[in-house]
């Protein structure tokens, strides 16, 4: 790797560090009840306040986008910190390190281990052009951002109009790339690093609270004693004793768990490389595509992008028809080694942050006050929620909901564990719920104000329940580890669980939700504005009656993934309203409640069945008409939850329970873990071409544009360096997912219009966009000047990009009247830019 | 039995009287004709932030947003003008040169009295003081939080303590060059502590301090949000903020400065003669007589002048920092001088000899500018004459006193020598001063500029004016495309004029009225359709600025060779008025 680029980690990694300094007290003052003192999510929360602080101040006017209102936010930060840090006590924080500066050690190194891993990946596989997904978009957004001196950023694809996206990490990836003067060529794939490694630290520390919250067993005695060895947390202790910092490696389980493993698609890849299993097989299990992949006779693939099959795993059929229906259920791993900028990666780290809020809830649910007026929790914490929760909505919208539920659900848990399950728990928890809700959008109201949802509202899935099969090969690795802990649970209070309660919720959950899936469809039809949504999903040639009776069919035929979901759920609710057993008072079994970290991790399992078994009966009506974005938006988070429940639970039966639950349990995570390391094993490899470089590692993620594409890239460079902010481009228009919208895409100066089909996604339809498109065919293949001067006068166009993809799309004959009419800024071999002088002068 | 009763009324007291008198030269020499000369492009950048902002417009971020800010309330109180946009940092000089008065317990009442009339003469604070940006601001906001915790220290007075928090806050607002400042500091501190000297301070009251840490945040913070950004109603305010640390955390980048190395010495050779002769044998004296915090304040000035010296992106103006606390060191030898003799025989025989050596000393002078006169000083041997009668002047100047201390006493020499001198060469630092403050001509020969502008600018928006009167009828409304930034220079001047437009360049088929464009752009637009009149905007020294080919003759006459740059100011041939 360039000796630039370690430069450029170690700027980034300098950045990110004080940013994590800065918050570390605030974490400490505010998530107050985590053994680890916030340490582990600090740099994800000094991001998150720095970002936010530096958006809000930006987006009011007080600051400019530029190092300099970084700064100003970062001071903002270091001081609400400081005033924190005197809150909390600066001696107990000395103290605490102190004593904890193993632990300390520990996450820095994974940190530093983590980002070095990643930005060496990324050097080995750093394009953004042939790489695939939607890499030129999220570069595009980087760079408006970074040319953009105010917010809301401008649209890079669409000029005269604001970003409408959540694009709040792509403000604080922006900001580190300007704050540290790293390029942001280089600052896209160290962000995927950042990432990365984020992550891994934020569920590594997630992890390690849930289990430092555990006593072994039998370390206490007389009546304190537990069966179950969980009780009273460390933050119980003297601070000035050192936690047993031995506990960060099984809470590493929670990092390989969400990042270090993938889905179990990569085994099957590998056995159908091979040549095992009969077409039987592979036809019953029926993920897209696989059963025509080449047989290598290895249990190496080595067809073209066979690791993005793994994003395909569950596989939706036309009832009618039976073609393929799309279905995204990517995973961490399988993001990160796409190396997509995305906001579901972009949030990632920061549902881990909403987590660890969660889990400080459940240990601390202590209520608070502002002038006499009680509130459900003190206003620090209100809008540390606030900030979080409500920020995850700009980072990723589908997030705010999600783990809403889980912090607050989270702060019931603790609630109930204080004064029991009366009404003024669950009120404080609603009125929890409310502030967080409409706070959370209120401080980031004007994201709100300039966005607008493809989201249409929600609709019934009554037939395209997800085949068992494809569900178990997309979770299997984590449904193993559930089932360890949840089994072990309930076998512990075998006599306690009312498994009548277990029975009803099975039932109810799953009868529920279908009676809701078919009374939502019912509604639909009965709302004239809403019928034809129904009846465009019923084949030609099938009438009502038989629609009805082949989704009743289809319910009844593949209802394994639902009843299974439906039996975790059971078993949480199960467990959570556990009593103690009223027989033998020598030995209890306390109810999970009563055990904050168990009780939390109840509640991330139940979240993420929640999540798992939602797509199973209800869908988000979005521009794509099927449920293909409610399953990967869903599933992602499901698959987080799932990993730090299941990091936490592994421990849990390790440390209580007996020889033969323990042994089997190491099986199956010795099962889970050799499966799940397959996809990684195989697929690092492929992506980063056995860690070959022809040109050597790099970091920067336009090195190969620039070297097929020499022409245009020294175009783009040009654009880069003299085109002023509000400049507008004109270049082709073309389909997503391709080349086109490149100069606008790799300086960020705003283009008439870049892809159409994403622009109508993120705008919700066609308004903004108007006739651009047919308007940029009708400039470049004009011949009448006056009406091609008139339509580049009417979008503001300054300068015009004529290269081998306008000829290419609109004729080669293209940049005749050009030629004749306007005066060349600039030209290479093959790409010449155009300027409008009128247009300079009127401003 | 009655207690003598206590007059509470102030009275005035020689020392407020003379306090009274330098603060009314300091205003004299910072206010006069404050708006002689048109901003440079640094100073109108600054004044465009606060101009920009009053009329609803995204100007640039100020680096100053205390400057800014403030500057935001004269405008809207008195309009903008040259002079306006000067009259903050201005009027934060003459507090300046009066917060010795807050050392006095110190530094001890003459010493304090003879730092300020000091620094009100000082050419470096001077030409800070006119030139618009936080500069002085900063210098201010610096002494009193630095006069504020050592009376805190001496008088556990919380008061004094709130008034450091709060003069750091206002420092922090008022741009680079307050970290400039604290650096210095910084480093003048650690050499103090690494020579070994201690000065005689008493400890904080740490219980007084812990219980007002809040309060003094809150202060702090509140002066800095206050003045800065005038309690968020002036928003760039805290941009600015931001904006000032980066530009000067970019100062270290190699190459950042208009100014090379040698700038500084000979900045300070040139411009503060007075206070660097006399502060050096100050310094010298105190380190006998074992004067611990006039040695701390020479250190400070040390350390200041290391870090200005080794800044990358250093400013001759940076050498505020080391007068500030060196004028002190300088004070504390003229005030072991200004007691006059008892013995009224020795108070003649002084006056003699102060007489004596003021008049070699302008006669020296005199032989020194006949020299400078000279085209070729080497190629005559008259003027080599004038050379060598200017080293036998001085020579005598030391016979002279070598006599007076032999017939007289050694004490009366001294001082003779000590007044004499004190009086040339405040004459001389006035004269510098004057020429600082832009008051003579030749202010682009000047070291302390990076790049003025010069009367040319004016002349040609009164020319544009003439023009306007001609065609539209009142001297602003005519259409002008300038190619020019609209934060420069240019920009400033001609805000007046509402259809003024700012490109990066001339297009093909331009048609205004009345363009403006530099000399070099050979537009083919502005052909036969236009008449054009070139104006030289700018003038300053060459990049090699510390090699004129006479330096005796720059040093007396400031004269040098200078480079302009030229605007065109092209008039269409069809404006009404052209060619009548």
């Amino acid at each position: 790797m360039p000796f630039q680029d370690l430069l450029y980690s170690l700027q980034w990694w300098l950045a990110v560090t004080l940013a994590g300094l800065a918050a570390w007290p605030i974490a400490a003052w505010l998530l107050r009840g985590l053994p680890d003192k916030g340490l582990g999510l600090a740099r994800t929360l000094g991001l998150l306040l720095v970002g936010y602080a530096f958006w809000a101040l930006t987006v009011l006017g007080f600051t400019r986008n530029n190092a300099g209102g970084i700064l100003v936010a970062f001071g903002l930060v270091a001081g609400l910190s400081a005033w924190a840090g005197t809150r909390f006590g600066w001696g107990r924080l000395g103290e605490w390190i102190r004593a904890n500066w193993r632990l300390a050690l520990g996450y820095e190194i994974l940190f530093v281990a983590a980002f070095g891993l990643w930005a060496v990946v990324r050097a080995y596989n750093p394009p953004i052009m042939s790489a695939g997904g939607e890499k030129w978009m999220e570069y595009a957004f980087l760079n408006a951002i970074d040319r953009s001196s105010s917010f809301p950023p401008m649209d890079p694809w669409l000029s005269g109009y604001a970003i409408s996206y959540y694009y709040f990490g792509y403000v604080i990836v922006a900001a580190l790339a300007k704050v540290t003067g790293v390029p942001m060529s280089h600052g896209f794939n160290l962000g995927i690093a950042l990432l990365f490694a984020l992550t891994a630290l934020g569920a590594t520390g997630v992890a390690f609270n849930l289990i430092a919250l555990v006593r072994p067993r039998g370390r206490l005695a007389g009546s304190e004693a537990r069966e179950d060895g969980l009780g009273e947390s460390q933050e119980a202790r003297s601070e000035s004793a050192p936690l047993a910092w031995r506990l960060f490696f099984p809470a590493l389980l929670g990092f390989v768990l969400v990042l270090g493993i993938g889905n179990f698609e990569g085994v099957w890849e590998a056995v159908h490389a091979k040549g095992w299993g009969s077409p039987a097989l592979w036809n019953w299990l029926d993920i897209h595509n696989l059963s025509d992949a080449p047989v290598t006779g290895s249990f190496r693939p080595d067809d073209n992008y066979w690791w993005w099959r793994a994003s395909r795993t569950v596989n939706d059929r036309d009832w009618a028809s039976g073609a393929h229906v799309e279905v995204i259920d990517e995973f961490p791993f399988f993001s990160f080694l796409l190396g997509d900028m995305h906001p579901h990666v972009l949030a990632l780290p920061f549902a881990f942050l909403a987590m660890g809020l969660g889990l400080s809830l459940c240990l601390n649910p202590a209520r608070g006050a502002v002038g006499g007026r009680a509130l459900p929790l003190d206003p620090g914490r209100l809008a540390l929620a606030m900030v979080i929760l409500g920020g995850l909505s700009f980072l990723n919208t589908w997030d705010f909901p999600f783990y809403l539920f889980v912090v607050v659900a989270a702060y019931l848990l603790g609630r109930v564990r204080q004064e029991g399950w009366g009404m003024p728990a669950w009120l404080d928890a609603g009125r929890l719920a409310l502030i967080v809700a409409v706070g959370g959008v209120l401080i980031y109201l004007p994201f709100y104000t300039g966005f607008s949802s493809q989201a249409r509202g929600i609709l019934p899935n009554v037939v395209f329940p997800t085949q068992w099969q494809q569900f178990a090969t997309m979770f299997g690795p984590l449904l193993i580890v559930l089932a360890a802990f949840l089994g072990w649970a309930l076998h512990a209070r075998r006599r306690s669980v009312s498994w009548r309660l277990f029975g009803w919720t099975l039932f109810a959950v799953a009868a529920g939700l279908l009676l809701l899936s078919l009374m939502l469809g019912g509604l639909l039809l009965l709302v004239p504005s809403t019928r034809g949504l129904v009846q465009s999903a019923i084949p030609s040639g099938m009438d009502w009656g038989q629609a009805l009776g082949v989704a009743v069919r289809l319910r009844f035929t593949q209802s394994v993934t639902a009843i299974a979901l439906a039996a975790i759920i059971a078993a949480i609710a199960a467990l959570l309203f556990v009593k103690p057993h009223e027989k033998d008072s020598h030995a209890p079994d306390p109810s999970p409640v009563e055990i904050p970290p168990m009780a939390f991790a109840l509640v991330l399992a139940g979240t993420g069945a929640l999540l798992a078994l939602g797509p199973e009966f209800l869908y988000l009506h979005d521009g794509f008409g099927t449920r293909m974005n409610t399953v990967f938006k869903f599933y992602y988070q499901a698959w987080a939850l799932w990993a730090a429940a299941g990091a936490f639970g592994v421990y849990y039966v390790f440390t209580c329970a007996g020889p033969l639950a323990r042994r089997l349990t190491g099986v199956g995570l010795t099962l889970a873990l050799a499966l799940g390391f397959v996809y990684p094993a195989l697929a690092l490899p492929s992506k980063t071409n056995d860690f070959q470089a022809p040109s050597g590692p790099t970091l920067d993620s336009t090195a190969e544009f620039a070297q097929y594409n020499p022409d245009d890239y020294k175009a783009v460079q040009w654009v880069r360096a003299n085109l002023k902010e509000g400049d507008v481009i004109l270049e082709a228009v073309g389909g997503s997912y391709t080349g086109f919208g490149r100069v606008s895409a790799f300086s960020g100066v705003p283009a008439l219009l870049g892809w159409p089909w994403h622009e109508v996604q993120w705008r919700g339809g066609m308004d903004e966009i108007g006739s651009r498109e047919s308007d940029a065919q009708a400039i470049y293949t004009g011949r009448d000047w006056d009406s091609v001067d008139l339509l580049l006068d009417r979008y503001g166009i300054d300068y015009v990009v004529v290269g081998p993809l306008e000829r290419s799309k609109y004729g080669p004959a293209v940049q005749r009247i050009f030629d004749q009419q306007l005066q060349k800024a600039y030209e290479n071999a093959s790409v010449t830019i155009y300027r409008r002088p009128e247009m300079e002068a009127a401003r | 039995m009655t207690t003598p009763r206590t007059d509470p009324r102030p009275r005035l007291t020689l020392e407020a009287g003379l306090y009274a008198l330098i603060a009314v030269l300091a205003a004299a020499l910072r206010i006069y004709h404050l708006g002689g000369h048109p901003l440079n492009e640094a100073e109108a950048r600054e004044a465009l932030a606060a101009f920009r902002f009053l009329q609803g417009d995204a100007g640039p971020l100020p680096l100053s947003p205390a400057y800014a800010s403030l500057t935001t309330i004269l405008f809207l109180l008195l309009g903008s003008s040259e002079a306006i946009a000067r009259l903050t940092p201005a009027l934060a000089g003459v507090a300046l040169v009066l917060t010795p008065a807050l050392f006095k317990r110190d530094l001890g009442r003459p010493t304090a009295l003879i730092a300020s009339a000091l620094l009100a003469i000082s050419p470096t604070l001077i030409a800070s003081s006119r030139t618009a940006g936080g500069q002085t601001l900063a210098a201010l906001a610096l002494a009193l939080a630095l006069a504020g915790w050592l009376s805190f220290r001496q008088t556990g007075d919380r008061r004094w303590f709130l008034l450091a928090a709060g003069s750091l806050g206002a420092g922090l607002a008022s741009g680079p060059a307050f970290f400039t400042g604290v650096a210095g500091l910084v480093i003048g501190w650690a050499v103090m502590r690494l020579s070994g000297l201690r000065p005689d301070l008493p400890g904080a009251d740490s219980e007084v301090m812990k219980g007002n840490l809040g309060r003094a945040a809150l202060v702090g913070i509140g002066t800095l949000v206050g003045v800065g950004a005038l309690g968020l109603i002036y928003r760039p305010g805290l941009g600015g903020l931001g904006n000032s640390i980066v530009v000067w955390a970019g100062g270290f980048r190699p190459g950042s400065s208009d100014y090379p190395l040698g700038s500084i010495p000979l900045a300070l050779v040139t411009y503060e003669l007075l206070s660097l002769v006399f502060g050096a044998v100050g310094l010298a004296t105190a380190w006998f007589a074992k004067d611990g915090r006039v040695q701390a304040a020479g250190y400070l000035a040390v350390g200041a002048y290391l870090f200005v010296l080794l800044y990358p992106g250093r400013a001759v103006a940076d050498l505020a920092w080391v007068i500030l606390p060196w004028a002190p060191v300088a004070a504390s030898l003229l005030a072991r001088l200004v007691q006059a003799p008892r013995d009224p025989e020795e108070r003649w025989a002084l006056a003699g000899h102060v007489t004596v050596v003021v008049v070699l000393a302008a006669f020296m002078w005199l032989n020194l500018a006949d020299y400078a006169r000279a085209a070729q000083p080497n190629a005559d041997p008259a003027n080599n004459t004038r050379l060598m009668l200017v080293l036998a002047t001085l020579g005598l100047i030391v016979v002279i006193t070598a006599l007076f201390a032999a017939g007289w006493a050694r004490d009366v020499a001294a001082r003779g020598l000590g007044w004499g001198a004190a009086i040339a060469l405040g004459l001389y630092t006035l004269g510098a001063g004057w020429g600082l403050a832009q008051l003579r001509p030749a202010a682009a020969a000047e070291i302390w500029n990076a790049r003025p502008v010069m009367d040319g600018l004016p002349l040609l928006v009164s020319t544009v004016n003439d023009v306007s009167n001609r065609s539209a009828g009142t001297p602003w409304d005519i259409d002008v495309v300038l190619r020019a930034d609209r934060t420069s220079a240019m920009g400033w001047a001609f805000r007046g004029f509402p259809k003024a437009r700012f490109v990066p360049e001339l297009g093909a088929t331009i048609a205004d009225p009345v363009v403006i464009a530099p000399l070099e752009d050979q537009s083919p637009a502005l052909g036969s359709a236009y008449v054009g009149q070139s104006f030289a905007v700018t003038e300053s020294l060459p990049d090699s600025r510390l090699a004129p080919d006479n330096w005796i003759d720059w040093l007396v006459f400031r004269n040098a060779e200078v480079q302009r740059s030229h605007v065109v100011l092209w008039v269409r041939q069809d404006v009404q008025g052209i060619g009548e």
